[in-house]
């Protein structure tokens, strides 16, 4: 009896074993989906735009609690005059600021301001993570949201590009807005002024820059995908 | 002419001392205050240029308007004006507060025009008296880092049923009044809920909803609601105002136990009237009478009365005895009165079962309790006894059955009551009785008449025997009702005398297990061996109601 059982429990164990990895082949690799393929899930807009936004106010609380921290570090005087104003690198894109002049804004407009935004601030943040990661003046907790921080940004820039493409496939706004290829000319003219900024000060805009990003997706979203209470 | 020049010299001198006193205020402002010092206001001895104002912070609870507040400082003792300048950090534009009223004193309010995101304000406030001016810190400000909503508004407590059991629904409104917030500002919630009495808080988010409802909560227990926003990442708004309300117990169970009490007192209730219906009976039931002392031949009834002739009879009356009936199954003990010593039982154990008894029938009490038992005593000393018995006066009052008829005697208390039939009493040997005497309750068909003892056997006579006569009387100290003892054979035998033969009427009981023989009458009864022995089956059959 033993003799036959241990060859049928060994195929059966393999059978077990093919079946376990066929399905965890299909979980890894998740088939990107072109336009009407069959079998696909297909995110709606709205679902894009909500995961989107999820993801820039995960940013924007980690880039608040960074500065918090750095205040509590360096307790600068919050007042101080001496300081006119912050010369962030992105001061030279044009951003409304407030809500009237967002929502006056044309959608391809702010969703170009979003993705410069995106894109000015990938390499900073990298490098700010590098300077924390090796000044043992921080604490790891520090560097690993650094680290968090800078992640961040370049996944929100892949999400607000399929987003536009989602867009643009969709019909909702036109094809002047360039594609991955044209990242490297939005980054053009905001190119070397961040080497010059100070680590607060870097936080500090990145912290208003986030906060900017996370509410023109919102104020985009609702103009496009109009739910209740927009 | 003189008038006209007169008028312009005094201009002239009125406008030369106002320059004047403009000029040289400050320096002989002392000395020109002594002399004119009702005149002029600013010539109060504590009059001081303003205190530096200071100010607090801002506060922005819609994203789109923003207040700021300032503390002035020592007014100087006249009247001071405050001013707020500001502008924005890339602009060298200075502007003036637009709004001083909206937020309350000591304040400025921007509305949406004038407040822009991103961008940091720098405001600074001057307060102006007549003696000078005070300006404040320059508060540099970002709108963004300053928003703080209001708390929210009308929070509302219900109490809401599920499947029986009570939930709390709270639901409150936002603070901000437009419903349309084109995405700009999205509010998430937070409330906290404690049970009155506590002081720990429990906190509970609840996003974007407006409402929240909470089921872990006790009945009967008051519980305390407050709830705050924020905006984003913005700062908590403050608590709201606490919102109380009592749970109420539980009604649907409380029901449910009232129902189940009301069907479980219904058979208490009935239990309880069955027992105050039946309260006599339940009370012979549970408390049988315990006999009263009986003194032999004596009928305490009589004594009472207190006449003389009643005495006598009490004392030397009819000596009828009553009849009795051997009862060997019956365990009461009787408590018989003699003066006779050998009448002491010393065998416990017999006595438990059948004790003689000898009870004149005038002390048997209670229409129902016409049974009479009979003890048998444990040895042969109902010789005397029965002498005593015999002259024991019955007064015939107790209705028992007829003369030769044997019947169970238990004493009880209860003298009222006595049948009617005024037949003589009855030892527990056969006694003639008139013919017409019958006990309603004990018929003579119940009882047999005893023959003798044998053992812890009772000896029956026969059935069929001619009534007795009442009112033989015996002589001398014997009762009619008495037979006399020829002899004691052993300790449970008595042999008695030629009885009189008389008719009883007996009762055959299936229950009997007395044997009964028909002898021709007045045989005598001897030993055992012609009579008939009775077993251990009891003669009475009159129904024990207990």
């Amino acid at each position: 009896m033993s003799g036959q059982m241990r060859p049928a429990c060994s195929v059966w164990l393999l059978l077990v074993c093919l079946v376990l990895y066929s399905r965890l082949k299909v979980a890894a690799s998740a088939p990107t989906c072109t336009n009407g393929q069959a079998g696909c899930h297909v995110l709606s807009l709205a679902n894009l735009f909500d995961r989107v936004i999820q993801h820039s106010a995960r940013m924007h609380g980690i880039s608040n609690d960074l500065h918090s921290e750095f205040e509590l570090y360096f307790l600068p005087s919050k007042n101080q005059i001496g300081r006119v104003s912050r010369n962030c690198h992105t001061s030279t894109i044009l951003t409304p600021n407030g809500k009237e002049n967002a929502q006056r804004m044309a959608r391809e407009e702010l969703t170009e301001v979003i993705l410069k935004l995106l894109v000015a601030w990938g390499d900073p943040l990298w490098h700010f993570h590098q300077s924390l990661a090796h000044n043992h003046e921080f604490s790891n907790f520090s560097s690993n949201k650094s680290l968090e921080m800078s992640d961040m940004v370049h996944e929100l820039r892949k999400g607000v590009q399929k987003v536009i493409e989602k867009m643009k496939m969709l019909g909702i706004i036109g094809n002047s807005l360039g594609g991955l290829g044209s990242s490297e000319s939005l980054l053009a003219p905001v190119s070397a002024e961040w080497r010059l900024m100070k680590d607060y000060d870097l936080l500090y805009c990145f912290r208003r820059d986030s906060s900017k990003i996370q509410n023109y997706l919102k104020i985009l979203k609702c103009r496009i995908v109009p739910e209740h209470g927009c | 002419m003189l008038w006209k020049e007169c008028k312009s010299c005094l201009f002239i001198l009125h406008g030369f001392i106002n320059v004047c006193f403009s000029m040289w205020k400050w320096h002989s402002l002392p000395f020109l205050c002594d002399v004119m010092n009702p005149f002029f206001s600013f010539c109060r001895s504590d009059a001081s240029p303003p205190g530096k104002p200071a100010l607090i912070g801002c506060r922005s609870p819609d994203k789109e308007t923003f207040t700021c507040w300032w503390t002035p400082g020592s007014p100087g003792g006249l009247p001071t004006v405050h001013r707020l300048y500001y502008h924005r950090a890339e602009s060298k534009d200075v502007r003036e507060c637009p709004d001083y009223t909206s937020g309350g004193s000591n304040s400025c309010y921007f509305d949406k025009s004038q407040t822009t995101l991103w961008v940091e304000y720098e405001l600074t406030v001057v307060a102006t008296n007549a003696l000078g001016n005070a300006t404040s810190n320059t508060l540099r400000i970002d709108v963004m880092n300053v928003v703080r909503p209001y708390p929210p508004k009308n929070v509302v407590l219900q109490v809401k049923q599920s499947n029986d059991n009570p939930y709390l629904f709270i639901g409150w409104q936002s603070p901000l009044n437009k419903t349309k917030t084109y995405g700009w500002v999205t509010i998430k919630y937070q409330l906290r809920v404690r049970p009155e009495k506590s002081k720990e808080w429990k906190i509970y988010d609840t996003d974007l909803q407006r409402n929240f409802s909470l089921h872990t909560v006790d009945p009967k227990v008051t519980y305390e609601v407050e709830v705050r926003c924020a905006l984003d990442h913005s700062t908590w708004s403050e608590w709201s105002t606490t919102a109380s309300i009592k749970i109420p117990g539980s009604s649907q169970k409380d029901r449910l136990l009232w129902v189940l009490m009301l069907v479980s007192l219904i058979p208490l209730l009935t239990a309880v009237c069955a027992l105050v219906v039946k309260r006599n009976s339940v009370k012979q039931c549970l408390l049988p009478p315990v006999p009263g002392p009986k003194i032999i031949g004596v009928d305490p009834r009589l004594l009472k009365s207190g006449r003389a002739e009643d005495v006598v009879s009490a004392l030397f009356g009819n000596q009828k005895l009553a009849n009795m009936k051997a009862r060997t199954e019956e365990t009461e003990e009787f408590i018989s009165v003699s003066d006779s010593r050998d009448w002491l039982l010393p065998d416990e154990r017999l006595s438990e079962k059948v004790r003689s008894l000898i009870i004149p029938n005038s002390f048997v009490f209670g229409a129902k309790t016409q049974s009479f038992e009979l003890e048998k005593a444990a040895d042969g000393k109902e010789n005397p006894v029965l002498d005593r018995s015999s002259s024991r006066p019955g007064d015939g009052r107790t209705p028992l059955s007829p003369a030769p008829e044997l019947q169970s005697l238990r004493a009880s208390k209860d003298a009222a009551s006595r049948s009617a039939g005024q037949c003589p009493a009855h030892s527990y040997v056969d006694i003639p009785t008139p013919e017409d005497c019958r006990t309603p309750e004990a018929t003579s068909d119940d009882y047999s008449r005893v023959k003798g003892v044998h053992g812890e056997d009772v000896l029956l006579e026969e059935e069929r025997v001619p009534p007795c006569p009442d009112a033989q009387i015996q002589p001398a100290n014997v009762a009619s009702d008495y037979s006399r003892v020829a002899e004691v054979n052993s300790d449970t035998t008595v042999l008695l005398q030629n009885l009189p033969v008389c008719k009883e009427r007996q009762h055959h009981d299936a229950g009997w297990t007395v044997g009964k023989k028909p002898e021709p009458p007045g045989t005598e009864v001897s030993t055992g061996s012609s009579t008939q022995l009775v077993g251990s089956g009891y003669v009475d059959s009159v129904p024990n109601f207990c």
